[in-house]
């Protein structure tokens, strides 16, 4: 059974790793999250567009117009200097918590 | 930056709108897509897509969401909703907002007046550098010792300046005294002076004017050609070389608006300006002005004074100027402290308003409340709603205030020695402080209420709102009771200086002021170069006054009673003690018969009996403060180097104020100095026969016969105490007008308060009544529930008046005092009075009370 509950403050990390390869529609970042987790973590459409504009917002991401494999118009989202610098920034953090938890659930 | 890209997309939002619609679209059919691929129908795949994708308008709405400002956003749909609400109660909104409009708008009408009054900036070039010094605590130094200041070269800019030169305008048969300011010929170049045609005083400039605007517009009929123009000034043509901006405002500050400026005559003492090197603190602002007063000591000694000791140095500007000029600052105080009660009780109103309508609109909260609106959202609903009225109250309120102050500019202040007006303008710290006390009123109005609000309990709101009885002292009503408090704080006020002026127009100064007149003439300086001939010209004027028909006796002074004063402090040596009395007593030069012509009784000795004479005449408080019991005729007192031996006592009188009382005074026998500006002036009284009105003409006539040249102003006393009625006669006008607002405002609070509390007992009433309750003891009802917040509030706002007051006691005439018990009686009189309204149309309501209706009232 697929988990839907991501960690918290994990998404922005997510889409952020999505996008690194390159332009993605929204539809694309949520199926490929999917994919690459296993079919195990599910990103609500309910969460991922509110944060796609918040990310917008902060910089991170640009978005144009294109057309999708299926030849319909998409809304394809790529990271900008500062999205990148970010996604940098949060897998550094992500990966030393992670491993900090490791430790004491290994050895306490 | 974030903010940037939110504006931004504003502008797109509806280019925003269809690209979120269109995105939407695009994953529901990707979706669709993938599902067929696993086998459903294309109709099935789509409702299948749409259910896992959740509200499509919630997710469009949150995603939307990203790029808004909520507080923003929250706080718009408060104020909409707050003006609808307001909007529907229109009786509730017009009251409310009169109510601080009152109150602001007087406030702020009397801060302007505070502000043009105290702190206007002065119209020269960086103002704040200018100071003016005071060498040896004296506010005038003579020519020479400003000139050495000036060739010190320790200061940017060294300049002169007097206030209270008289100048005379020969204009045909007429001769004029206009008030002119005397200046250094650097002035006008040293302070920058702005100047609107023309040019300023400058080296070499004789007999040349710059004229203000009040003069060119007043007495010059606006002529274009102004410049140039000559005029005919002491006896000598002056030409008029400049004209000020309307908008003129001298060095002295304190609305001094004189007609024009002069340059200053050769032996005039002057007022010493200075200006600073730009950053200059006040400590090294005095060093140096104290190696200069040092080594000025030295190249002019003088005896038992030193220019070094007690310097001080004044900005122009800020708050500086009030510590030199206290009294005026205090009573501007005063002011400034009572339309702060105005506005409290203004408040008070607006938030006793506001928690009726809180308590009849609780349901309307509670089912906010159960519809899942936060605490906090609905504190701040509220707030939002005071904040509102106190908006609206501001805005009409600096309408008001606009209308008040150009009512106040508009108002020359008559039979002043000097002539004062203000120019009100509105400017950036009326709006600074317009906001500070919008927003003040704001939370001040919607703190109690919203308190209130936050305490209430969903539940019990909805039980449809509780039925209050009677007695408890809820917060309403303790908000009536300090605004009668308060209101009575400020009848107090406004009661005893109309007490004060009434009894200064009818107290008996000492003196008779029914049959007595003044003669005041201003002599060319130049006709009169020295004593003898000045001295020569008094004795001629004094027989021809003497010989007038009707006029019973003349006699020299040095000055007018309630027109001019001086005061000497310091110690003083009697023959009688070795140790020193130290007294401030007023000192006047009067000629032969003066007291007899005043009317002042002489009680031991004698009056002088020829001009120039030895010796010194006192009064009794003179006497008994220096003397103590003993007769004091034949002995002497001395002060410095002066030894004077006592001829006479005679009665204390007032001197300069109405609230002069047992001051102190000696006289010396009259003689003219030669000075120039303010020595050129010869006064007598005189004691009339006849009605004094009468004799105005015939003298003025006469002293003109002497010398046209001289400015003749002859005056009966009646009308000549303009100056010493002058701070009654504003503290009477203003505070009135203050009580009486004050009054109405708690009259409408009280009977706010009152017809509510008769609508939520209608049921109550009712009941009384049906059991049998006659009118008496309905009336009796609500009459007694007013009059225990009415006394209540009587009670603590006497004890805060009697507190409070006490440092208006120098501004009132003696035998009136702070706790003067009639104008307690007065106060509590015509609030007992503005209560009784108040309570009567709530009463007659509850009379009209159908027992009936009112049980199936609900």
């Amino acid at each position: 059974m697929p988990n839907p509950e991501l960690l918290p403050g994990t998404l922005y990390l997510l889409v952020l790793r999505t996008l690194a390869l390159g332009p993605l529609h929204g539809y694309a970042i949520a199926r490929r999250i999917k994919e690459c987790s296993g079919d195990f973590l599910l990103v609500e459409e309910g969460s991922l567009y509110p944060a796609l504009n918040r990310m917008l917002v902060k910089g991170w991401l640009t978005s144009e117009w294109g057309v999708s494999e299926s030849n319909r118009k998409a809304r394809f989202y790529q990271l900008t200097e500062a999205g990148r610098a970010r996604l940098a920034q949060e897998d550094h953090d992500f990966r030393r918590m992670v491993r900090a938890i490791e430790l004491v659930l290994d050895n306490a | 930056m974030e903010i940037f890209r939110k504006l931004a997309f504003w502008r797109r939002r509806p280019d925003f709108d269809a690209g979120l619609d269109d995105e939407i679209r695009f994953h529901l059919e990707e979706r669709a897509d993938a599902l067929e691929r696993g086998g459903l129908s294309r109709p099935a795949a789509l409702l299948q897509a749409r259910r896992e994708f959740g509200g499509v308008a919630r997710v469009a709405e949150e995603t939307r969401a990203a790029w808004q400002f909520p507080w923003l956003e929250d706080l718009f749909a408060d104020l909409r909703y707050a003006a609808r609400a307001l909007r529907r109660e229109p009786a509730f909104l017009s009251v409310a907002v009169l109510s601080l409009a009152l109150g602001i708008g007087v406030n702020t009408a009397i801060f302007s007046l505070t502000m043009e009054a105290l702190m206007s900036t002065p119209s020269a070039r960086n103002p704040s550098e200018l100071v003016w010094a005071r060498l040896g605590g004296s506010s005038h130094i003579g020519p020479a010792q400003l000139r050495f200041v000036q060739d010190a070269k320790v200061f940017p800019g060294v300049a002169g300046l007097r206030e209270d030169g008289d100048i005379n305008w020969r204009r045909g048969d007429e001769t004029q005294r206009l008030f002119a300011m005397r200046a250094t010929d650097n002035l006008f170049a040293m302070a920058g002076i702005p100047v609107y045609l023309g040019r300023g005083l400058q080296a070499g400039d004789q007999d040349a004017v710059v004229i203000t605007h009040r003069l060119w517009r007043g007495k010059l009929g606006s002529d274009p050609g102004i410049i140039g123009r000559t005029l005919i000034l002491d006896g000598r043509p002056h030409i008029v070389v400049g004209l000020l901006p309307e908008n003129h405002r001298t060095l002295m500050g304190l609305g001094l608006d004189p007609d024009l400026y002069a340059p200053a005559i050769n032996n005039d003492s002057l007022q010493l300006y200075l200006r600073l090197p730009p950053n200059t603190t006040p400590a090294a602002a005095y060093q140096r002005l104290h190696a200069v007063a040092a080594s000025l000591d030295q190249a002019m000694p003088a005896r038992d004074f030193h220019y070094a000791n007690d310097l001080r140095l004044t900005r122009v500007t800020g708050l500086e100027r009030l510590t030199a000029e206290r009294e005026v600052s205090l009573f501007f105080a005063m002011l400034m402290f009572v339309v702060t009660l105005l506005l409290g009780i203004a408040c008070l109103n607006v938030s006793g308003l506001l928690l009726a309508r809180a308590s009849s609109r609780a349901q309307e909260f509670a089912v906010r409340a159960s519809l899942g609106a936060g605490q906090g959202r609905l504190l701040r609903q509220l707030l939002t709603e005071s904040l509102l009225l106190a908006l609206a109250g501001t805005v009409a309120g600096l309408l008001l205030n606009l209308a008040l102050t150009r009512f106040i500019s508009g108002l020359t202040l008559e039979n002043l020695p000097l002539p004062i007006a203000f120019r009100i303008s509105p400017d950036w710290r009326l709006l600074g402080y317009a906001s500070a006390i919008a927003t003040a009123s704001a939370v001040f109005v919607g703190l109690v209420p919203a308190w209130r609000a936050s305490r209430a309990k969903a539940g019990d709101a909805l039980k449809q709102g509780e039925r209050q009885v009677s007695g408890k002292l809820t917060l309403r009503r303790v908000l009536v009771v300090a605004q009668v408090a308060t209101s009575i704080l400020v009848l107090t006020t406004a009661i005893l200086f109309a007490r004060n002026l009434l009894r200064s127009v009818s107290i008996n100064p000492g003196f008779d002021l029914n049959q007595t007149l003044y003669v005041s003439l201003r002599l060319v300086p130049d006709r009169y170069p020295n004593a003898p001939g000045r001295n020569a010209l008094a004795a001629q004027a004094g027989d021809l006054l003497r010989a007038t028909p009707g006029v019973v006796s003349a006699a020299t002074t040095g000055m007018i009673p309630f027109n001019d004063d001086s005061t000497y402090g310091g110690n003083l040596y009697v023959d009688t003690s070795a140790s020193p009395v130290r007294m401030r007593r007023h000192v006047n030069r009067v000629g032969p018969g003066y007291f007899r012509t005043l009317g002042v009784p002489v009680l031991a000795g004698r009056e002088f009996v020829k001009d120039g004479e030895e010796g010194a005449i006192v009064n009794e408080s003179f006497a008994r403060l220096a003397f103590g019991d003993v007769p004091p005729v034949g002995h002497t007192f001395r002060y410095g180097d002066t030894t004077q031996t006592i001829i006479g006592v005679v009665r204390d009188s007032k001197y300069a104020w109405f609230s002069d009382h047992q001051r102190p005074a000696s006289f010396t026998s009259y003689s003219m100095g030669a000075g120039a500006s303010n020595e050129a002036i010869l006064r007598f009284m005189v004691r009339a026969g006849v009605h004094p009105e009468s004799l105005v003409r015939p003298l003025r006539r006469r002293m003109l016969d002497v010398d046209p040249s001289m400015a003749v102003e002859v005056k009966p006393m009646r009308r000549a105490t303009g100056m010493a009625l002058l701070p009654s006669r504003v503290g009477a006008g203003l505070l009135g007008a203050m009580g009486a607002l004050g009054l109405a405002l708690t009259g409408i609070g009280l009977y706010g308060l009152l017809s509510y509390s008769v609508a939520r007992r209608i049921r109550e009433i009712g009941l009384r009544m049906a059991l049998g309750a006659g009118a008496g003891s309905i009336r009796r009802l609500i009459f007694s529930e007013g009059a225990w917040l009415v006394g209540l509030g009587l009670a603590v706002g006497l004890l805060a008046s009697a507190l409070l007051t006490r440092p208006l006691a120098q501004f009132l005439v003696d035998g009136l005092t702070n706790t003067d018990p009639l104008t307690y009686a007065a106060v509590t009189a015509l609030m007992l009075l503005a209560g009784a309204t108040a309570c009567a149309v709530p009463a007659r309501r509850a009379l009209r009370i159908h027992p009936l209706e009112a049980l199936r009232y609900e």
